[in-house]
């Protein structure tokens, strides 16, 4: 398994564990506070934080080639899919709310850290995916 | 100048222009015939800016002179990551900026989002038009 492999793989099952403990946390909270108290489940998400430390856990080999044409091709194409996610996340949570609730409708302000939130991890959950499609979900297609 | 260049100084000034009357025309349209022929105007927009390029590209241009090399590529590349980042500085800002006056029980009208993403297009394109300019220097002969 390549090295970018391994540290998209790191970023699904962190991310992953972060969403559903977020879930859970929400959840629990919900049947003994009720909402808006529930939400604070959502600090949970800031384990996917610990995705950042990827790069350092997954070091490069010393005097290996690393990064061909066809990387730099795979990269970019996860890179673009990654940034297209997101971008129609923003695109989908802004007009959204206007296109079904109506321009002068009152929306609470929490909607908007939420919008960026979810873009960023969409971001990082297509780049991942594009990355483990593109070389294959296991050592094969190396 | 390149045909880059060229590109960029006018998209730097169009872009914003293009972006903006569309966005109010969408709105405009909301207001006055409803969702059903904004959302099919908005589709008519998108499959546009998706054939404009394709039919552009049809157009027979000088054969004999290479116009995008390497260099070129790692510019645009460059211009491009620039203007990724600039939308998302732009965003996250856009979206703290009335949380942090209006707090977080308060609520704003939904027309501020559509505002937001009109306003991201824009950054985007302009912060990629100015980083293209500033890598090849603003147009000058040295540069082509």
């Amino acid at each position: 398994m390549k090295r970018i492999q391994k540290i998209a793989m790191f970023f699904l099952v962190v991310l992953s564990f972060a969403i559903v403990l977020s879930v859970v946390a929400v959840l629990i909270l919900y049947f003994k506070y009720d909402f808006p108290r529930a939400w604070a489940g959502l600090g949970f998400m800031g384990v996917g934080g610990f995705a950042g430390f990827a790069r350092m856990i997954f070091k490069k080999d010393p005097g290996k080639v690393e990064c061909d044409e066809r990387d730099r091709g795979i990269q970019r194409r996860s890179a673009i899919a990654g940034f297209g996610a997101a971008y129609m996340v923003v695109g989908i949570s802004t007009m959204g709310p206007f296109i079904i609730i109506g321009p002068n409708a009152p929306i609470t302000t929490n909607w908007l850290p939420l919008i960026f939130g979810a873009a960023g991890l969409t971001n990082f959950y297509a780049w991942s995916i594009a990355i483990l499609t593109q070389y294959g979900w296991r050592t094969k297609n190396e | 100048m390149n045909k880059t260049q060229e590109q960029a100084w006018i998209m730097l000034f169009l872009a914003p222009f293009i972006v903006a009357i569309s966005g109010g025309v969408f709105v405009w349209l909301f207001y006055l015939e409803g969702r059903l022929l904004m959302l099919a105007a908005f589709a008519a927009w998108c499959i546009l800016l998706w054939i404009l390029p394709y039919m552009f590209g049809k157009i027979p241009t000088k054969k004999s002179k290479i116009l995008f090399d390497e260099r070129d590529k790692l510019i645009q590349k460059r211009a491009t990551l620039a203007g990724y980042l600039g939308f998302w500085w732009y965003i996250v800002t856009a979206c703290i900026i009335p949380l942090w006056f209006v707090g977080p029980t308060g609520s704003i009208t939904a027309i501020l989002l559509p505002i937001i993403l009109l306003g991201g297009i824009i950054m985007f394109s302009i912060i990629q038009n100015i980083a293209t300019l500033i890598q090849y220097g603003w147009g000058g002969k040295n540069h082509e």
